[in-house]
């Protein structure tokens, strides 16, 4: 602003500088304008759930009566010391890793085969995408039906010969955390598998024609130079491999509701009895906060990594 | 990829991707198969004809709608002022949007439930819309804000020279050149939005105001064991994603690749 104090100073007055001076200020104060609707959402939901649900987490609370107890951080305690939390971090280690790994994987080798010459590329990759955009409750009632003693999964094992496999899948707690990983690499194989054939594309042409002018084969560019250029797909999925397992609620709740017993608990699910059916809710706001802690520990810890 | 030109490689990837194939394609050939079980089309008729079926897809359609306007304005403008804006403290910003993506709604549902009550939002739109696109918009603009990078300051130097402000820069010469990324927001928001299921089951109690993902629960109570319209239900549900999937798949992959992989 000039020092007269009014804004109808004629153009050229002012010396270039100081025009560019006032004109940079307002740039810079006027571009957090942009940021008001995101923080905004982000704040007013997000922030403040996490401030309340933290709060919520120091007290003896069944959600529903105005009086709650103030018990500090004895919720946490009765975290560290809860046979089902342990069960269900390891059951969501499990799910993790199997899933996380499996989906990449199978995206990796899908996409890698899509490079060859082969025909109905599109209708591949149309088939290995529709399951990312079918709804988890979709997804989990044809699941249901599929491995259920009737299912098609046991009439399939009939056909094979292999008829002493046959069960239902979701009751057998031995399996039902895999039959559900299963579920969940189904419905998100397609992702990595897309992600990895954006980064193929992407990968100059050149470094192969060098690599086969001196004698590699195929694998031997695939694993010197395609699997170590891919790193940073390689990261994303992991990082968002981990947020997402954190996360998994619908395929898990519509296709077992976390049982038989806790052989399907997962965070998610475990917090959201806690809430909702036990009317526990300062334990479960105490589990979402150890949740949050972990997802941002993880992903600092990745990024750490990626940065090496 | 060179080097894999022979033919019998060829032949092994073919046959390998076909039984891959198969194997990912036969879950949705069984909803198909179940769903013309006993009536046959019949089955479709019944679930479209049923009342409350047209009701459900409206339902859904007013919230995706909202969703994905409200998500794409607020993606865009935060994607720029953290991308192309020279603004103090922005990569704080980012990382402070970024939580959000590790913050489930199932864990903080209790805060919502009180706040939507006392708000008395219950079985409204903004029940949904609000907590679809503030849990929507950290992954939204992670990913724009990663193609916005890339595009070249100069750009907007020389819009600036021309007589732009940052807001007519960002209009004409920012938004038309993200006509890709963009698809990918829009569609992505589409799906998660549409798919949603578990604060539709919390927060829309009024059966005139439930969304389509509640629709085979529903249809199981109503139609009792009749499978084969419980999952033609399905398909009907599956279809407004599928097309939309579908027809923008194009720009959807150009998308991926210039938003998600730097």
């Amino acid at each position: 602003m000039d020092k007269s104090g009014t804004n109808t100073a004629a153009p050229g007055v002012n010396p270039p500088g100081a025009a560019r001076q006032t004109k940079r200020g307002n740039l810079l104060w006027t571009g957090y304008l942009y940021l008001i609707p995101v923080f905004a959402f982000v704040g007013g939901l997000i922030y403040y759930t996490i401030y309340y649900t933290a709060e919520v987490s120091l007290f003896d609370w069944n959600g529903l009566t105005p009086d709650r107890d103030f018990i500090g951080l004895e919720n946490y305690l009765d975290i560290a010391r809860d046979p089902v939390f342990h069960k269900i971090l390891l059951n969501t280690i499990i799910f993790a890793v199997l899933t996380i790994f499996l989906q990449m994987a199978l995206g990796l080798l899908i996409a890698v085969l899509l490079k060859f010459s082969v025909v109905l590329k599109s209708l591949y990759k149309i088939i290995f995408f529709l399951p990312v955009v079918t709804a988890p409750a979709i997804t989990a009632f044809i699941f249901r039906r599929i491995y259920s003693a009737e299912g098609e999964l046991n009439q399939l094992l009939t056909a094979l010969g292999l008829g002493r496999f046959t069960q239902v899948w979701l009751a057998n707690p031995d399996l039902a955390l895999y039959s559900v990983a299963a579920v969940n690499i189904w419905h998100w194989t397609g992702f990595s598998f897309l992600l990895y054939f954006a980064a193929l594309t992407m990968i100059d042409k050149s470094i192969y024609e060098a690599a086969l002018i001196d004698g590699a084969n195929f694998f031997q560019m695939l694993r010197h130079i395609t699997l170590p250029l891919l790193k940073p797909t390689h990261f994303t999925l992991i990082t968002l491999g981990v947020i997402g397992s954190l996360k998994t609620f619908d395929i898990v709740y519509l296709t077992t509701g976390g049982g038989p017993g806790r052989a399907t608990e997962l965070m998610a699910t475990y917090i959201f009895k806690k809430s909702i059916v036990e009317f526990d809710v300062g334990y479960s706001a105490a589990l979402s906060i150890v949740l949050l802690l972990l997802a941002v520990t993880i992903t600092v810890v990745q990024q750490r990594f990626q940065r090496t | 990829m060179p080097g894999i030109s022979s033919r019998w490689a060829n032949i092994g990837a073919q046959i390998v991707l076909t039984i891959l194939a198969l194997i990912f394609v036969s879950p949705l050939v069984i909803m198909i198969r179940v769903s013309l079980q006993g009536a046959g089309l019949g089955n479709y008729l019944a679930v479209l004809q049923h009342p409350l079926i047209p009701r459900f897809f409206l339902n859904s359609l007013v919230v995706t709608a909202l969703t994905i306007a409200l998500t794409y304005v607020i993606t865009v403008m935060a994607a720029y002022a953290l991308a192309k804006l020279k603004l103090r403290g922005r990569v704080l910003m980012f990382n402070l949007i970024l939580i959000g993506l590790m913050v489930p709604a199932i864990a903080v549902v209790v805060p919502l439930f009180v706040l939507f009550k006392n708000l008395q939002l219950f079985n409204t739109y903004w029940a949904l819309v609000l907590p679809y696109t503030a849990f929507g918009l950290p992954f939204t603009l992670l990913l724009m804000r990663n193609f916005f990078d890339g595009l070249p300051d100069e750009l907007l130097d020389a819009a600036r020279i021309d007589g732009c402000n940052s807001f007519t820069a960002l209009i004409w010469i920012v938004v038309p050149l993200s006509k890709s990324i963009s698809m990918v927001v829009v569609i992505w928001t589409f799906l998660t939005a549409w798919n949603e299921y578990f604060l539709a089951l919390v927060f829309m109690r009024k059966q005139t105001m439930q969304m389509v993902t509640q629709a085979p629960q529903f249809f199981t109570d109503f139609y009792d064991a009749d499978v084969g319209k419980i999952f033609a239900a399905l398909v009907l549900i599956s279809l407004p994603v599928m097309i939309t999937y579908l027809s923008l798949q194009k720009y959807f992959e150009d998308g991926i690749v210039s938003g998600s992989l730097k």
